[in-house]
């Protein structure tokens, strides 16, 4: 009885010698470049008083945002508050496209939020483009705001 | 040895391995959380403990996995074998825990059921990344829920050694599947190449170190079965040579497979006896053991048995397989074929030689 359970144990490491090896590569052989992440700013928002103040309303979420451009040409985002209970992982992206439907190729992340994740900095967007919030544990787009106004 | 049933037979040895196990993972918890929050600044509390817990899981499930080998590789790891069940259990405690934050987090703000949205299984990921990370670990948790809930000796007793045995060969595929959870989940948005070979690391120890005590096993298994074979005299009513009386060490015994299983030789007191190489317990080697207070006593968890019947004495009812023994000389002869567990067999005697 021990012998078989010897062998047992035996044949059972040969073929997971060869499948989590394999497994285990071929998952971070096609991991993805993380997006890029936004700068955290230390303090307070600059020149955010010379901003637009809006309240945004999200297809699920009202969302409170405050939203500046700096003396930089940083666009400046601080999320005030939202309405709870919110879907999970709520994350911000930035877009050059109109995000109608699904999030964007392309799309940039900007941060997600949190407790202790309510300001963010977004460089490099002069044009505009679309404010994107969107729910990482549902894995849906939960609206859009156009930054056009404060461009 | 077990009498009747208690829920856990504490006694000093195990409160200090719970001890030292327990207060080993609240450590682990304290730093990994503390040295993540310093790490950086963006990283929020309850995120830190959910990493810690599941860093945490995952290297205990390692460490569980690695002490069966080491023991069949160097006797020195046979006392973390001793408790090595109750370490199992803490490895579940602390994997469960590792769910429930997730769940938490990550699944129960939604409109969908928490436990249903786990099992959906949503990645944003594609290709090999895009697997349903969350699933393998649900399916991990849930045969690491099997192993610490058979784990008691109630179970062992019931289901019987062999069959528990082959029960909690499971832990295998839990593995395996905490792996591939890892590397399709927490490994895709990590980039630091640190915590990649880490795991690495681990899934290389461990297949390294089972499949080397797996090949040393079948080594022995074969030079015992090649020497007994050879050694089958003519005219020795199909009893095997195993041995001499002086390659035995007092007290201690020698192995031999004979009719594909191993058997242990004992010398005790000027008297050779021949039992089941498997203890009835959890199929520890009574060879390795030794005969304390007149008693075969196993090496991993201290069953005892006589070493003239197999019997554990009273008031415990444990009993191994006994095997006719007889001297030639000083040479020692067994007959293969087993008696049946606890049948008494008169030892071989023979003269000590002075020192």
């Amino acid at each position: 009885v021990i012998r078989s359970l010897r062998a047992r144990h035996r044949a059972i490491f040969v073929l997971l010698a060869v499948l989590v090896p394999a497994g285990y590569a071929a998952a971070l052989l096609d991991r993805r470049a993380p997006p890029p992440a936004s700068v955290w700013p230390g303090e307070g928002l600059p020149g955010a008083s010379e901003g637009a103040r809006r309240t945004v309303m999200w297809s699920q979420v009202e969302l409170l945002t405050e939203i500046a451009r700096g003396d930089d040409g940083a666009l400046r985002v601080r999320a005030l508050s939202w309405s709870e209970p919110a879907p999970p992982g709520l994350a911000l992206y930035w877009s050059a496209v109109d995000p109608a439907g699904d999030l964007p190729d392309g799309a940039r992340f900007v941060g997600a939020l949190g407790p202790a994740a309510r300001e963010f900095t977004l460089r490099d967007v002069a044009g505009g483009g679309w404010l994107v919030l969107y729910s990482l544990g549902h894995g849906e787009t939960l609206g859009a705001l156009a930054l056009a106004e404060e461009g | 040895v077990a009498h009747g049933y208690v829920t856990v037979g504490w006694n000093r040895q195990k409160r200090l391995y719970d001890l030292w196990a327990v207060g080993g993972v609240l450590a682990y918890l304290a730093t990994f959380t503390l040295v993540s929050l310093r790490a950086d600044a963006r990283a929020a509390a309850d995120t830190a403990v959910l990493r810690a817990l599941g860093t945490c899981a995952f290297a205990l499930l390692h460490v569980v996995l690695s002490i069966g080998p080491l023991a069949r590789l160097d006797a020195r790891f046979l006392p973390l074998l001793y408790n090595r069940r109750h370490l199992g259990v803490l490895t579940f405690l602390v994997a469960l825990a590792h769910g429930t934050f997730v769940v938490l987090q990550y699944h129960a703000l939604g409109v969908v059921n928490p436990l249903l949205h786990v099992l959906a299984g949503e990645s944003p990921m594609g290709g090999v990344a895009g697997l349903p990370f969350q699933v393998l670990g649900v399916g991990a948790l849930a045969i690491l829920f099997l192993m610490a809930a058979t784990s008691h000796d109630f179970w062992l007793a019931n289901l019987g050694p062999a069959t528990w045995k082959r029960l909690h060969m499971a832990v295998y595929l839990a593995w395996a599947l905490a792996v591939l959870h890892v590397a399709a989940g927490y490994l895709q948005s990590e980039t630091d190449a640190l915590p990649a070979a880490l795991a690495g690391l681990g899934v290389a120890w461990i297949l390294v170190l089972h499949l080397a005590a797996g090949w040393r096993e079948r080594a022995l298994d074969r030079d015992l079965a090649a020497r007994g074979n050879l050694k089958v005299g003519a005219g020795s009513g199909g009893f095997v040579d195993v041995c001499s009386v002086d390659e035995i060490e007092e007290g201690r015994a020698r192995v031999a497979t004979l009719a594909g299983e191993r058997v242990a030789i004992f010398r005790h007191g000027g008297a050779i006896s021949a039992v089941s190489n498997v203890c009835r317990h959890q199929n520890g080697p009574l060879g390795e053991g030794r005969v304390i207070d007149g008693c075969i006593t196993c090496p991993w968890h201290g069953y005892q048995y006589r070493p003239e019947d197999g019997r554990s004495p009273p008031p415990f009812t444990e009993k191994v397989e006994t095997y006719r023994v007889k001297l030639a000389g000083r040479r020692v002869l067994v007959d293969p074929h087993a008696l049946a567990p606890g049948t008494r067999v008169e030892p071989a005697r023979f003269e000590e030689r002075s020192p």
